[in-house]
């Protein structure tokens, strides 16, 4: 425990400068922005300023990305408690007390104790992180090419829980992931695959850009085709500040503490996030409350467990991605090749080669929750004039930024080219009722089960039973057919 | 055209690429010496893909078909005992396409010029008409409204990206 703490103060150390603290800045600034937008998502930010970062040390580069990662996830209260407008699906629960809270006139309340539930189910869940990361990484740090197939095998499954309505079409659209991680020159042998002769995909397609395009580009086409003035036609009412009293907060303080925990061990688990965090931490709460049936109707409970709970699955869903590699959402998949551009590789070993930049994010991560607090008092008035943005100067300047951070990554017009391509890929998708989520997931994990399996399988000789004489391949097995079988079975109970 | 259509249609093209795909991945070369194993090697994944693709592609298809033919069905029923026929299935967003066709269709004009545009003319130039002619084309009515963001936008992610971050960005017909 001493030498976590020692490596967490050394961490601080290398990020309390001047440089970092002003990229975490302005990637909460950026994510409160973004999250507060009902339909930009922080996962499009993220894809959007990943080229931005790779130049950067990866301690500030990656730290600002944190930021926005934060900072989305609180945004999205913003407009769910003025508007009943979540601006992210994490703040759906939200809007349930926030918005009768607010009509009630105890909008600033609300926002209050909605920022202050946001940064300690923050907090909470980097503690967790920081205390959990090196135990997991610990026991993976074993894991050989067989266990890593399972692993892997595990990773892709979570595309069923991301699939949204239609399981098959996640599916199909994981496949197309996979399929075009397929493209270039073979991981194992070197022969080439689908190259069509063509030697600018000899190394396959770049990641970035097919992030940019399947989230951003294809984001703002659908906003041209919605044919808004702005992301949201409603104008924000008076916030009355100031009204959250020390004792309205010091009665929330268990149940925000509670919703914490139950929101870093939601996100723990590949697949969920912080919608299924804050429905699962307000149900409790109303559960446990003394006034359940306040709830609904602006309840100061409802509001702290959602947003306590919501903003803890940050350090949750960190863990997976950092000691296994494994990304349990769209953000934290794009946050992975973020980290692989910078040449750090998320999974059992970053602990042991690059422990000190990966302390350096913990504290990074507890410095964006903090500044949170201070950014979130100092501008929510600010912050939830953003919706007013014209979509008419919004779509041509993320379009310019998507240019250039698809240019930047190697100077090159082909990844512009496959981001554009892959924008209108994402857009058809979108239309068609295909998730984008899981294509991206397929890209990323796809090379590297399928190198985990031949290995295994070259090692073995061809011996199959390197899988299935092997107790923890067996169990990850177990919980990909559980991991496909769960949205199925619960979406038969809710029918019934 | 209604949902189900739709997705036949979409079930037909996915089966064409998985059939493609299929006969595509046989042309790659295997080193089954390198590998020790004839089945799983570098042709393995994209067979297996495709083959799962036909599938998935397949049953999308099936799917949609039972759901059509149990909507006749339904609908003949309604209409043999002589009441309206309120066709209530769900309907592809037709208005939704609709909305803004138009708007769509110059915007993704606009962003292929810009792709053509970046290198030749440069960041700055090309940035600076492709923000102008976004800016009109979705809505903005005033010129100061046109002209202020296509110039301060180029001119503030150029100044981030080259001077501040050391990305280079393509200089074109400017000297800077």
């Amino acid at each position: 425990m001493m030498a976590l703490l020692q490596q967490l103060l050394t961490g601080f150390g290398d990020i309390l400068n001047f440089y970092s603290l002003l990229a975490i800045t302005l990637g909460v600034v950026t994510g409160i922005t973004v999250g507060a937008l009902p339909g930009l998502t922080a996962t499009m930010s993220i894809a959007v300023l990943t080229p931005a970062t790779f130049l950067l040390p990866p301690e500030i580069g990656i730290a600002l990305l944190l930021g926005v990662f934060v900072g989305g996830i609180y945004g999205g209260s913003i407009t769910a408690i003025l508007l009943r407008t979540p601006g992210t699906p994490a703040a759906i629960a939200t809007s349930f007390d926030g918005y009768p809270l607010a009509q009630q006139g105890n909008a600033g309340k609300a926002l209050h104790l909605a920022l202050y539930a946001s940064v300690i189910g923050g907090l909470i869940s980097a503690a967790i992180l920081v205390v959990l990361a090196p135990q997991i990484a610990r026991i993976a740090v074993r894991f050989g090419p067989a266990e890593f197939f399972g692993l892997t095998l595990f990773g892709i499954s979570i595309i069923a829980s991301v699939s949204g309505d239609s399981l098959l079409k996640g599916l199909v659209a994981g496949i197309f992931g996979i399929l075009f991680s397929t493209v270039g020159m073979d991981s194992i042998t070197g022969v080439r695959r689908f190259t069509f002769g063509s030697t600018a995909l000899l190394s396959g397609f770049n990641l970035i850009p097919v992030l940019i395009g399947v989230f951003a580009v294809s984001e703002m086409l659908e906003l041209v085709e919605k044919r808004r003035e702005s992301v949201v036609d409603k104008t924000v009412g008076a916030i009355k500040s100031g009204a959250l009293t020390l004792r309205e907060f010091k009665a929330n303080l268990v149940n925000i503490v509670r919703s914490s925990f139950i929101g870093t061990f939601v996100g723990i688990v590949p697949g969920t996030g912080g919608g299924i965090a804050a429905f699962m931490a307000y149900d409790i709460a109303k559960r446990r409350s003394k006034k359940p049936k306040e709830f609904g109707k602006g309840s100061l409970e409802g509001v702290a467990s959602a947003e306590a709970s919501n903003n803890a699955t940050t350090g949750g869903a960190l863990v997976p991605l950092l000691t296994l590699g494994i990304p349990g959402c769209p953000t934290t998949a794009v946050l992975l090749s973020a980290f692989m551009i910078q040449g750090l590789q998320p999974g059992p070993l970053l602990l042991q080669t690059d422990a000190r930049t990966v302390f350096a994010l913990f504290a990074g991560l507890i410095i964006a929750n903090v500044l949170l607090l201070g950014f979130g008092m100092i501008g929510i008035r600010a912050f939830s004039k953003v919706v007013r943005i014209p979509i008419r100067v919004l779509v041509p300047t993320v379009l310019v930024l998507c240019f250039v951070g698809a240019y930047s990554i190697a100077n090159s017009m082909l990844d512009v080219g496959v981001m554009l391509v892959m924008g209108a890929l994402g857009f058809l998708m979108r239309k068609f009722g295909f998730p984008g989520a899981p294509l991206v997931i397929g890209l990323i994990l796809g090379p590297i089960n399928e190198a985990a399996l031949r290995r295994a399988l070259s090692a073995s000789r061809g011996d199959w039973m390197v899988f299935f004489g092997n107790p923890i391949f067996l169990a990850f097995l177990g919980l990909t057919i559980l991991s496909f079988l769960l949205p199925l079975i619960r979406r038969r109970l809710s029918a019934v | 055209m209604r949902r189900e259509d739709r997705d036949i249609l979409i079930s037909v093209l996915l089966c064409a690429i998985a059939v493609t795909v299929f006969f595509l991945s046989n042309t790659i070369r295997t080193m089954i010496m390198v590998e020790q194993s004839p089945i799983i090697n570098s042709r393995f994944y994209p067979k297996f893909l495709s083959v799962l693709l036909f599938i998935c592609g397949s049953l999308i298809g099936i799917r949609a078909s039972l759901t059509r033919l149990t909507r006749k069905a339904s609908l003949l029923k309604e209409t043999s005992v002589g009441q309206p026929s309120p066709d209530g299935t769900p309907q592809i967003d037709e208005n939704a396409g609709q909305m803004n066709a138009r708007g769509l269709a110059l915007t993704a004009l606009a962003c292929v010029l810009y792709l053509i545009l970046f290198e030749a003319l440069g960041f700055l130039f090309s940035t600076v008409l492709f923000m102008a002619s976004l800016l009109k084309l979705l809505g903005s009515k005033s010129w100061h409204g046109v002209v202020f963001p296509a110039i301060v936008t180029p001119v503030a992610v150029y100044t981030l990206f080259r001077f501040m971050l050391g990305v280079p960005l393509p200089r074109g017909i400017l000297p800077f």
